[in-house]
């Protein structure tokens, strides 16, 4: 991290990554360049961190990512957001349409994770209106290890398994686009990707916002195998923020990365 | 189509946002025109060297033509450029040569570029004239067809920009009648004063666009050039 030492370099290393950041003229611990959270629930431990692109740091700005989680009972709610630089307010859209994405999706029927993951981005979609535009993807997991995901944009998530091979859970953008435009909340009727997967074999499930998901696609040999193999052996808070914030070349979009794992089932009582 | 660890191949992939900056060196931009390109050009390197995220992504390249079109500075990443080659005017106004040229430069800039790792936005051409095309009509039509051929993954956006002798029409065609893609100057306006703004305002553009790759939608940002008027686009019959 920065006046800390170089961030890890994966692959061709970028000299903007490693330059000083400039100091907003206000700021708070919520919207700090830096964030991380490390913390367990009976069932899940969950690890996130969110760093300021490149960018926005030598200009003195904040990130337009979010990260939210919730839990209730046998339900756990993750998601991440990113709200579209080119639209004003969007900071503001990721972080509502996150917390509002997780809220309801704790509060959905527990029988039915799918249907709990989509009343979750039906949530975040109204909390989006008023200003700006997010992109969002929010997992459910219930106690057995079972998830249902749902996503709007190019926010993605995937899978890795202890033996450090990964599937990138939805599918992703054609490698031959030449633009970034992407899909985003609010919408009148959103488009929305599901898909399910499951943590009870010691997979890892990662949410990933494009400035993560990108440059893990596109660094096959350098960028995802470093991140996997950082992810397997469950950072700590710390560690996680220092990976996230990765030096290399023409990477420079906010990045956030929000993980859980499975507990290893505990004696009733304990 | 699912990402897998195992399928993957091992392809480590940068973006790149490529501009060809495609410069008409005609006879008849001899004196204040072609001397004011080779005093704004060295500007170009500190003015994207000023954000340094942004430097990272552009690569440029810069194309002369007259009678012939040639590469004076193949598509490079301006940080490892020490020198930006001057130019001089000689010839007439062949735009086939220059079509042509955009076309086998391209194709082969990408096919190198993607084995070394980078991917590409869609280029950009940034296509500067004083002139109309000294070749027949059905020449240089011709070859702007291949250039900007649909069935051509690499097709390239163009802006394109007219001053002394240029012909507004010839310039839209150039720009596929698209909106805001082709400019002309001002009547009455000077090359002298026009050259200086153009170059400064892509340069800008040439910034402006890259940085938006970082946006979240990556797009061609045309440049603001007080003493040049954009052309305006008809509707079809």
């Amino acid at each position: 991290m920065n006046g800390a030492g170089a961030p890890p370099g994966f692959g061709r290393p970028s000299p903007a990554a490693s330059a000083e950041a400039l100091l907003a003229p206000s700021g708070d611990a919520a919207g700090a360049g830096w964030r991380a959270e490390a913390a367990s629930t009976r069932w899940y431990s969950l690890r996130g961190a969110s760093v300021a692109g490149v960018r926005h740091r030598l200009a003195g700005r904040g990130s337009d990512d979010s990260f939210a989680w919730a839990h209730d009972g046998d339900l756990l709610a993750v998601a991440v957001a990113d709200g579209l630089g080119s639209v004003s307010g969007s900071a503001d859209a990721s972080r509502r349409a996150c917390s509002a994405a997780v809220s309801a999706a704790v509060t959905g029927p527990v029988e039915d994770l799918m249907a709990a993951a989509e009343a979750g981005v039906e949530a975040a979609n109204r909390a989006a209106e008023g200003a700006g535009a997010t992109t969002l993807v929010v997992a459910v997991a219930d106690r057995a290890g079972e998830v249902a995901l749902a996503r709007i944009g190019d926010s993605s998530a995937f899978g890795l398994k202890p033996d450090a091979s990964w599937v990138e859970l939805f599918a992703p953008p054609d490698p031959d686009r030449s633009g970034t435009a992407t899909a985003a909340l609010p919408a009148p009727d959103p488009v929305v990707e599901t898909v399910t997967a499951g943590l009870w074999d010691g997979s890892v499930l990662v949410l990933a916002t494009d400035g993560v998901a990108d440059p893990w696609r596109d660094g096959p040999t350098t960028v995802a195998p470093s991140l996997v193999g950082t992810l397997l052996g469950r950072p700590s808070a710390v560690e996680l923020l220092a990976v996230t914030d990765f030096s290399r070349q023409g990477c420079h979009d906010d990045r956030t990365l929000l993980c859980l794992w499975a507990r290893p089932a505990e004696p009733e009582g304990e | 189509m699912t990402s897998v660890s195992t399928s993957v191949g091992v392809e480590e992939r940068y973006s790149v946002f490529p501009f060809y900056l495609c410069l008409d060196v005609s006879a008849s931009m001899s004196g204040d025109p072609i001397q004011s390109v080779n005093q704004q050009m060295p500007r170009l390197r500190a003015s994207v060297g000023e954000d340094p995220a942004v430097a990272e992504v552009i690569r440029l390249g810069i194309i002369t033509f007259s009678d012939v079109a040639r590469s004076v500075l193949p598509l490079c990443d301006l940080s490892l450029v020490e020198e930006v080659p001057e130019v001089t005017a000689q010839g007439r106004t062949s735009y086939a040569a220059a079509f042509d040229h955009l076309r086998q430069v391209i194709e082969a800039d990408y096919q190198h570029s993607r084995a070394s790792g980078d991917r590409w936005y869609r280029p950009a051409v940034l296509f500067i004239s004083d002139g109309r095309p000294t070749d027949d009509l059905f020449q240089w039509r011709a070859s702007l067809d291949r250039l900007v051929d649909p069935g051509w993954k690499r097709r390239p956006n163009i802006l394109a920009f007219g001053f002394g002798d240029a012909d507004a029409e010839v310039l839209a065609a150039v720009t596929s009648s698209k909106p805001n893609r082709a400019f002309i100057a001002a009547e009455g306006a000077e090359p002298a004063k026009v050259v200086p703004e153009l170059l400064a305002g892509l340069i800008q553009s040439i910034v402006s666009s890259s940085a938006s790759v970082y946006e979240g939608a990556a797009q061609l940002t045309p440049p603001d050039v007080p003493s040049m008027n954009a052309i305006p686009v008809d509707h079809l019959d």
